[in-house]
């Protein structure tokens, strides 16, 4: 233990303290390396308070920014506060510029600010930029400063939920579909199963199509409505067919035709189906004659590309080398094929799409049937009738003989005026896949195969041609087609055909006939070979009795013209409900009228030979001349037009 | 020897003194390194972050100048920092607000002296002011008395397929001058009266009348907003006036006139691909010789006016193509008037980005992805 400590007494003694040489050596790196290092901490020190006071410098610009969001856009103005935080005095300071766009963004100060937002007053400006500045006196005195942009649109419109939350329904206005009254318009369910409740029903009205004529030209317009009973929507296909006169061209464009198509379940037009190809073309010939001859003229030309395609005007094999329909002048009562440069005979067929009228494919008669107006009004044959059309349209479709027509409707009648019916069916071409569909659905057994069926019902009494065998026993009215209006000669905008003028006993064969094709729609000459040769036509028999038992019966009928206070023709409605009375009870008169065209009639039938009386016309809101018809002592069948004035 | 060994010793000591200074240093200095860097990382978030805003409230200005929010893709900068905008646009068409497009702009913005960024969404709706065109060319609440010379054009559809419209009201239509309703063809060919759908004596299937069914409300009707709330639609106007002695120098778009309107002669107001629709509230609209608009005219009466009943008179063919509606009796008496439904007007009063209106889709702001 001595020995232990003897030794470190030595060791102590040889090492009492250290040299002032090695403390200065040591105090020197230690100082410069403690020194270095303290500098490097306060450094550390100094950026990271500078860093808080900038991250305090944005929190107050933030805020700011975020105080002028909540401010209405018209109040957003420049603006400088004082703001404490973190022990330091923040200075706040922002400035608005007022932004104008106008395919870029100008400010208000800018020298290219556009000349239309530099008014006075100075619009609204359409954002409004602002840069925030805050600046503040650092550790050190040096003062810094950060600065942020912050933009504002004038758009103060939210949508206030309306993108979440659905209006209220929108009240589209319904149309609601009348119904064509018997014997002018008659329905036709597209359903054979009379038990379905949901059916369509189609009709053509108008009510019966509309006549008008200027010169040689005819323009025929008719309504063909489908009308579905279950939504209580309709469809109006509305045709329009005319005569013209036309120049034949070489070639040009002009539009193939609309047709109506099975397109997603239904029978729809199909507008794709019209568009201009080059093929022949027609102009013009005649400045008089109404403008759509212009699209007549052009359109109504078919090309190899249409027969092709399938997608004709005329259907027929007689083709020029073209592929086109030939086109025929009438020379002296014939018909003469007309070449290039040469004016033809044309008549189109056109449906309204979208509010004008665009070329359709032309009409094809199939069938006609002549029968009383009686015999419509009376439910049991309507509905005879209504069945044939059914069993005629599906025998059209399969390629069947057509059914025997409705019987029953030859006449017994007393010396009297009565109207006499004629209508038709059309039906158009319809391409192979259409065709196949309807016969599809003919052979699965569906019971409403019509509703894709584009076949049209027409009343054609007044387009037809009239005859009657024996005119002494029942003659029946055959008019020029005219529709001016000329009291002076006799003309009041409307004609007469089909009205059946019973005179005595006996028997007569009348007999309607009407071309097949357009022609036949406007009642007019056939403007082609094709046409003329397809010739409908249907007859009955009407058996006229003018006695009763003993007593020869007449009768007094006669024609109502009527001009409505302008001193035009009258209208549909002002042509209903005229009140013809007879001073008998023991007889009756009948007062008929057929559409705006058709010329409206009186008959007092059955009038025993000897009768004295009057016979009485009234309407509301109109004169009648002579108001009354005074019978002495008849003794025959006697006639008096009567006219009706507003 | 020795003292060569003490020196060694003092140095040594004096090294491993400073070794344990500079290691506390170093980890003061990651410690405040760290910090800086958050702080930095916060400060360049936020800084992003304004200029994120900053881009889409420029974005939704030029959306709201343009009226529409197509979508684009575009890149600037704002004070020294980058940013990048997207906007994404779906339409909706056939909605119950019409073809309605709902857009989602981005805003990416990016600090100027690193790389941070931040994204800012917000969503814009572009409605149309008007939910779809009206079904007819004349729409009168309270019925019409026209006993001057009028023509309508109708709208060929406005019914249904092919069912023509020319004239609705609940009221009665008393068709007493020469008046005639008639299709779009026969009005091109000048043939309006002579192949009328309707006209004195004859009234056809285009004027739907007595319609227990007419909209109670014309405004919501039109334009999916209650009567009751008429100021929205003002407040959505290109321009509010309280006559119309200038009309002619207005934009396109919706004009709204408080007061009386006295459309001078032969002014030719909107044109077919720039309409207007001028809506004259509880005041007269008379329009003058020659006076022609295209687009839509709603004389409106706002529910709370006792100033009423307004005069809705046209003189001397004054012509609209487009629509006319009322929300209160009209009378037509004097002069020629022809009102003409036209399609493409309204079509383009329904589909042109001057009657679109973009609004911020309420609580569509967020800043995550």
């Amino acid at each position: 233990m001595i020995s232990v400590n003897s030794s470190a007494n030595r060791s102590h003694q040889r090492s009492s303290g250290f040299t002032f040489i090695e403390l200065l050596v040591a105090l020197l790196i230690l100082g410069v390396g403690i020194g270095s290092l303290v500098t490097l901490q306060s450094t550390f020190i100094r950026s990271t308070a500078l860093a808080a006071e900038r991250n305090a410098a944005m929190d107050i610009a933030q805020s700011r920014l975020e105080q002028l969001r909540a401010t209405e856009f018209s109040a957003i103005s420049a603006g400088a506060e004082s703001v404490n935080s973190t022990q330091q005095t923040f200075a706040v300071q922002w400035q608005v510029t007022n932004q104008f766009y106008d395919g870029q963004w100008f400010a208000a100060d800018s020298e290219d600010l556009p000349a239309k937002f530099a008014t006075t007053p100075a619009p609204t400006p359409h954002a409004k930029a602002v840069s925030v500045q805050v600046s503040w006196q650092a550790r050190g005195g040096a003062t810094e400063q950060i600065e942020v942009p912050g933009w504002f649109a004038a758009l103060q419109l939210r949508d206030g939920q309306r993108v979440a939350r659905e209006p209220s329904e929108r009240a589209d206005p319904k149309v609601v579909y009348t119904p064509g009254a018997a014997p002018e318009v008659i329905a036709i369910k597209l359903e054979e199963n009379s038990a379905a409740p949901e059916y369509f029903v189609k009709e053509t009205s108008k009510p019966t199509p509309q006549v008008s004529r200027s010169g040689e030209y005819l323009q025929v317009s008719f309504d063909a409505v489908t009308y579905d009973e279950a939504t209580q929507t309709q469809r109006i296909e509305d045709f329009l067919t005319l005569n013209c006169r036309c120049t034949l061209q070489a070639s040009g464009q002009g539009a193939t035709p609309n047709r109506m198509d099975f397109i997603d379940g239904e029978l729809q037009l199909d507008t794709a189906a019209s568009e201009f190809v080059e093929k022949n073309v027609g102009v013009s010939a005649d400045t008089g004659q109404p403008p759509l001859c212009n699209q007549c003229c052009r359109d109504h030309h078919d090309s190899s590309a249409m027969v092709a395609d399938g997608n004709l005007y005329q259907q027929t094999d007689d083709r020029t080398a073209s592929g086109n329909h030939r086109h025929y002048n009438e020379v002296n009562g014939s018909l003469v094929e007309a070449g290039v440069g040469d004016q033809y005979v044309e008549a189109c067929r056109m449906r309204r799409v979208d509010g004008y009228y665009a070329p359709f494919a032309d009409w094809q008669l199939q069938s006609v049937v002549l029968m009383s107006a009686a015999y419509l009004t009376q439910s049991d044959s309507a509905s005879v009738y209504e069945a044939y059309i059914q069993q005629a349209v599906r025998a059209m479709v399969t390629g069947e003989p057509l059914p025997q027509p409705p019987t029953g409707r030859d006449l017994n009648v007393a010396p009297g005026a009565y109207q006499l019916i004629g209508r038709g069916v059309y039906l158009d071409e319809m391409d192979a896949e259409h065709e196949q569909e309807v016969l599809t659905r003919l052979q699965n057994g569906d019971t409403d195969w019509l509703r894709i069926v584009p076949f049209y019902e027409v009343n054609l009494t007044l387009l037809s041609d009239w005859e009657s065998d024996n005119t002494a026993v029942a003659s029946v009215t055959n008019e020029p087609i005219e529709t001016i209006v000329d009291p002076e000669n006799n003309y009041y905008g409307t004609y007469s055909r089909g009205r059946l003028q019973a005179e005595q006993n006996g028997v007569s064969a009348v007999d309607m006939q009407v071309l097949g094709g357009n022609s036949g729609v406007i009642g007019s000459a056939a403007t082609n070979p094709v046409d003329a040769g397809r010739m409908f036509n249907d007859s009955i028999n009407v058996t006229v009795t003018a006695q009763d038992e003993n007593t020869d019966l007449f009768s007094v009928t006669g024609e109502i013209n009527c001009l409505d206070i302008l001193g035009s023709s009258c209208k549909n409605n002002q042509l209903r409900n005229v009140n013809v009375t007879i001073s008998d009870l023991n007889l009756s008169c009948e007062y008929q009228t057929g559409g705006r065209n058709q010329t409206p009639f009186y008959s007092c039938a059955n009038i025993p030979a000897g009768w004295s009386g009057l016979i009485t016309f009234a309407k509301d809101g109109f004169s009648f001349t002579p108001a009354q018809v005074s019978i002495d002592n008849l003794s025959g069948n006697r006639q008096f037009n009567i006219l009706m004035q507003e | 020897m020795q003292t060569s060994n003490r020196g060694f010793t003092t140095l040594t000591l004096t090294i491993l003194l400073l070794a344990v200074v500079i290691v506390i240093t170093i980890f003061t200095a990651r410690f405040k390194l760290q910090e800086q860097r958050i702080l930095r990382n916060y400060h360049d978030s936020r800084e992003a972050l304004l200029v994120a805003e900053s881009a889409l409230e420029q974005r939704i200005a030029e959306a709201a100048v343009l009226n529409n929010a197509n979508s684009s893709t575009s890149s600037g900068t704002l004070a020294a920092c980058e940013y990048e905008l997207t906007v994404n646009a779906e339409r909706f068409n056939g909605t119950p607000r019409g073809d309605v497009d709902l857009a989602a702009v981005l805003a990416r913005g990016k600090a100027a002296q690193s790389d941070t960024h931040r994204e800012v969404t917000s969503a814009l709706v572009v409605l149309p002011v008007i939910r779809a065109y009206p079904d007819t060319p004349l729409a009168v609440k309270g019925g019409i008395n026209v006993s001057g010379n009028f023509q309508v054009v109708a709208n060929p559809n406005g019914g249904g397929d092919g069912v023509p419209l020319s004239i609705w009201t609940d009221g009665i239509v008393d068709v007493n001058g020469s008046g005639s309703t008639c299709g779009q063809q026969e009005f091109s060919n000048g043939q309006c009266s002579s192949r009328p759908l309707s006209e004195r004596g004859e009234h056809g299937i285009d004027i739907l009348d007595q319609d227990p069914d007419f909209p109670a409300d014309l405004l919501d009707y039109l334009f999916g907003i209650p009567g009751s709330d008429w100021q929205q639609l003002r407040d959505q106007a290109a321009a509010q006036l309280t006559n119309c002695s200038d009309l002619e120098s207005q934009p396109s778009g919706l004009l709204w006139v408080s007061g009386n309107c006295d459309v001078s002669s032969n002014t030719i107001l909107g044109s077919t691909a720039a309409p207007v629709i001028l809506i004259v509230q509880d005041g007269d609209l008379k329009m003058n010789g020659g006076a022609e608009v295209n687009g839509l005219v709603l004389s409106y009466t706002t529910p709370e006016d006792t100033g009423g009943p307004y005069d809705l008179a046209m003189n001397g063919g004054a012509l609209v193509n487009g629509a006319v509606l009322a929300n209160h009796p009209a009378s037509l008496a004097n002069g020629t008037l022809t009102v003409r439904f036209d399609g493409e007007v309204l079509a383009n009063i329904t589909n042109n980005d001057a009657f679109r209106r973009v609004s911020r889709v309420g609580g569509s702001w967020h800043d995550f992805r």
